[in-house]
């Protein structure tokens, strides 16, 4: 019954009502999509930093992220080894042995990270393998150098020619050797891309006089929600020089600017939002004042205050959320579509994305509780308009206002 | 006479009126405050990266910017001094010796580009003598002092006294190895460069490799930030043979952002002043509707069509006007209160530190921003006004006369 006289209320001034709600949908609409593309892109900067450089967590000696000594490297025992592999939500462990080196031929020396890696497991973990632009990939045994395009471009080298490297090993040891390079990969981001190179990690363990020796272990696991459990279970089998650090931690930057860039987006719809409910309360405030002498007339004959302020109520929330479902709706196949076809950003912004070690991408989620947000804040809105009706209402004066 | 009238009209229902005025006035005040923050965000980082290391301008050998090498060097000094001193507005100039290479400590190694400067003149291009954070510059007396960033410092397990060992080839490819004592530690807005950047003095580096005066870059200092692209431009011309960069060539994704930020701050208001519209509309065709007897009275009496056309659209106008006036000021004296005392963000400092932006903000809008923001105005004001205009000259005086 109320339902149906507010309802019925609401369209007696048809225009009023249309550009009301739809006010409330073009912003619902702008408030979706943003969201949409600013947790999409999160996602994808974590999952794509994450898969190109640390993982989602990593094992390491004690020491070694300050200083990234080979001396704080690690031997992962076969034990632990087996523990972790029964660890569910992991779905991949990654050995690296991260040094650091010289390398030159002829009269031109670079210096960069020189890594020691799993053939088979960095391919799965970061798909090094298919970055390959020249020559071919390491093998387990294998006792040549790949090195990345950027650095082979500087030392002026191709497959086929030999380099020297000259560095410290474990314990202060020298690390030199003369290799052959293999390889030449191409690193997404311009700053790798200039500096690395990658051995064998049996040859790398060789070469750093480090046996058996690793200073990280990449974990992936399946879903970024299960990181804090296998953070713990990580934790309990751990030997006591190890550590165990999230992607939170290794990239605090990265935390950083998706704190600021999210509190940037949320203040923007909130102006937003606070812009949109004065039109409502606008348009409240119109509803109920025009209609004086009518709510004079009906609490004459007997209806109850709390009634009519009800029914003004259902009204506020009526055309708000008219509002909300038609945006909600019209903006569910916006961000499908997008969510499906991101966003490729122009070259400028790809060189500002490249300083984040990121592809300029601009993915969209398709996570619901997006629209779940828009719907409270609205139906938030509707409820603070209603407090006028309800001032009003309760305040009236019968006689004077069938007077009007 | 219409435009008294128009002002009039509006303040018959002020309650309305002092809504929609409220809205736009919040709407305005918050899209430009935080507009402001962005392009103080902008301006920050522009500003540290030129403080820091870049200068306004930069000259290098055409061949430097590929690669950075020993032999890239900029060749006929004394004509290049002469051209650089006959230019004026230049406020200071700084000759840097810069290699690749490596620094090592006991407990680690790490690739990094070292810098020789003159510290008197190096004082006078960038504010580095500013950013150190543990004793002092570089020691005019004492050989082979170095500055390393605070960063380079952890990750090499150093301090203040320590030594530190660089190497680096000289022109015949020939390794060499220089002890260097720490004598200052810096932090800057940028990571990236503390961890990556050594400075120590040009004549310690050029003894050290054998070689003579070898400047490979020269960054220069306007007197005024106007004249960079004017500079720019005369020594390119003067200098055929070598490269000349202003800071927004050096690092175009640094002048992209900045400049972004405008756009931004331009799309924010514009999506601000959509919402209002609504607002605004919904607002006048109420005025409209509550006034048809008194306009049928108007027409019928003879009023031209075009005058109420017009009365309507000043009303608009000035209602608009009224609070985006009032937004202005509000959100212009908040801009100017935090221009003047600055925003602390250290809350997100590693953040911002990865864009390379200060913590301390300082909000701003260029005076052109208002006048665009005045003219964006008028012109939503005029396309509100369309429906309640419309409306109001289309009435059948005979029926609208009868009304009410």
């Amino acid at each position: 019954m109320y339902f149906k006289l507010a309802w019925k209320n609401i369209w007696r001034n048809k225009k009023r009502t249309v550009i009301v709600s739809a006010s409330i949908f073009f912003a619902v609409i702008l408030a979706c999509v943003m969201r949409s593309a600013q947790l999409g892109s999160y996602a994808y900067m974590i999952d794509s930093s994450a898969k190109m450089l640390t993982g989602y967590l990593q094992i390491q000696g004690k020491g070694f992220w300050e200083n990234r000594s080979l001396d704080k490297s690690m031997v992962v025992s076969e034990e632990l080894k087996d523990s972790l592999a029964q660890i569910e939500n992991i779905t991949s462990l990654t050995p690296r042995l991260e040094g650091f080196a010289l390398l030159s031929r002829d009269s031109i020396t670079k210096v960069g990270p020189v890594i020691g890696i799993d053939p088979t497991l960095e391919e799965n973990m970061t798909g090094l393998a298919d970055k390959l632009v020249k020559g071919q990939f390491l093998s387990d045994t294998s006792r040549g150098i790949i090195l990345a395009q950027g650095l082979a471009e500087r030392l002026r080298v191709e497959p086929g020619d030999s380099i020297i490297l000259y560095g410290s090993g474990f314990h202060g040891q020298t690390a030199a050797d003369i290799l052959k390079i293999i390889g030449i990969v191409k690193l997404p981001l311009p700053q790798m891309n200039k500096m690395m190179s990658f051995l064998a990690l049996k040859n790398a363990q060789y070469i750093y006089a480090a046996p058996d020796r690793i200073t990280s272990l990449s974990i992936m696991i399946d879903n970024i929600r299960h990181m804090d459990q296998v953070q713990n279970d990580v934790k309990n089998i751990i030997a006591g020089n190890q550590t165990i650090m999230t992607w939170k931690e290794m990239m605090p930057e990265l935390v950083q600017s998706i704190q600021m860039d999210n509190a940037s987006g949320l203040i923007m719809i909130f102006i937003l939002y606070i812009v949109i409910a004065f039109g409502v309360f606008g348009t409240i405030m119109m509803m109920t004042a025009e209609r004086e002498k009518e709510f004079g007339i009906l609490y004459s004959v007997g209806m109850k205050k709390h009634v009519m302020i009800m029914v003004s109520a259902i009204e506020s929330f009526m055309v708000s959320m008219l509002g909300v479902l038609t945006g909600v709706l019209a903006s569910i196949p916006v961000v499908i579509y997008m969510h499906n076809h991101p966003i490729h950003l122009g070259s400028e912004w790809a060189s500002v994305y490249e300083m984040f070690a990121i592809e300029p991408i601009m993915p969209f989620t398709t996570d619901p509780t997006i629209y779940f947000w828009q719907s409270i804040v609205v139906f938030g809105i509707a409820l603070i308009c209603a407090v006028y009706p309800l001032l009003f209402i309760g305040s009236l004066n019968p006689i004077k206002a069938m007077r009007k | 006479m219409l435009t008294q009238l128009a002002w009039k009209n509006i303040w018959r229902n002020k309650k309305r009126s002092v809504v929609i005025v409220l809205a736009i006035t919040l709407g305005l005040c918050g899209g430009l405050f935080s507009g402001a923050i962005m392009m103080g965000m902008g301006e920050s980082m522009v500003n540290s990266a030129i403080d820091r290391y870049l200068g306004h301008i930069e000259i290098h050998s055409k061949e430097f910017s590929k690669d950075i090498l020993i032999t890239h060097t900029i060749d006929n000094l004394q004509q290049v001094r002469k051209a650089i001193e006959s230019q004026d507005s230049i406020a200071a100039y700084s000759e840097r010796t810069v290699l690749e290479g490596m620094a090592q400590s006991a407990a680690s190694s790490f690739g990094v580009k070292i810098v020789g400067i003159d510290r008197t003149a190096e004082k006078k291009v960038t504010r580095l003598y500013e950013k150190v954070v543990k004793g002092g510059y570089l020691d005019i007396k004492r050989k082979n002092q170095i500055l390393i960033g605070q960063k380079l410092a952890n990750r090499l397990n150093l301090d203040l006294g320590k030594k530190i060992i660089l190497t680096y080839q000289n022109k015949a490819g020939e390794i060499i190895y220089l002890a260097c004592k720490i004598s200052g530690i810096f932090k800057t807005e940028s990571t990236v460069f503390d961890e990556s950047t050594v400075f120590l003095k040009k004549l310690d580096l050029q003894r050290s490799l054998q070689g003579g005066e070898l400047v490979h870059e020269i960054a220069i200092r306007a007197s005024s930030a106007k004249f960079v692209e004017h500079i720019e431009s005369n020594l390119q011309a003067q200098l055929p043979n070598l490269e000349v960069k202003s800071w927004k060539n050096l690092a175009p994704e640094l002048a992209f952002i900045a400049t972004s930020m405008e756009a931004f701050t331009y799309l924010f208001v514009a999506i601000i002043l959509f919402a209002l519209l609504f607002g605004i509309t919904n607002n006048m065709l109420m005025s409209v509707v509550e006034r048809i007897r008194e306009l049928g009275i108007l027409t019928a009496v003879g009023m031209q069509k075009t005058r109420i056309f017009s009365m309507i659209l000043l009303e608009t106008i000035f209602l608009s006007l009224t609070g985006g006036i009032i937004g202005m000021l509000l959100g212009g004296s908040l801009i100017e209160i935090f221009y003047i005392n600055g925003i602390d963000l250290s809350a997100f400092a590693s953040g911002l530190e990865s864009f390379g932006s200060g913590t301390m903000l300082y909000p701003f809008l260029p005076a052109s921003m208002y006048v665009g923001l005045t003219i964006m105005i008028l012109f939503a004001a005029n396309i509100a006004s369309l429906l309640p205009a419309w409306k109001a000259t289309h009435l059948l005086p005979a029926e609208a006369i009868r009304t009410y």
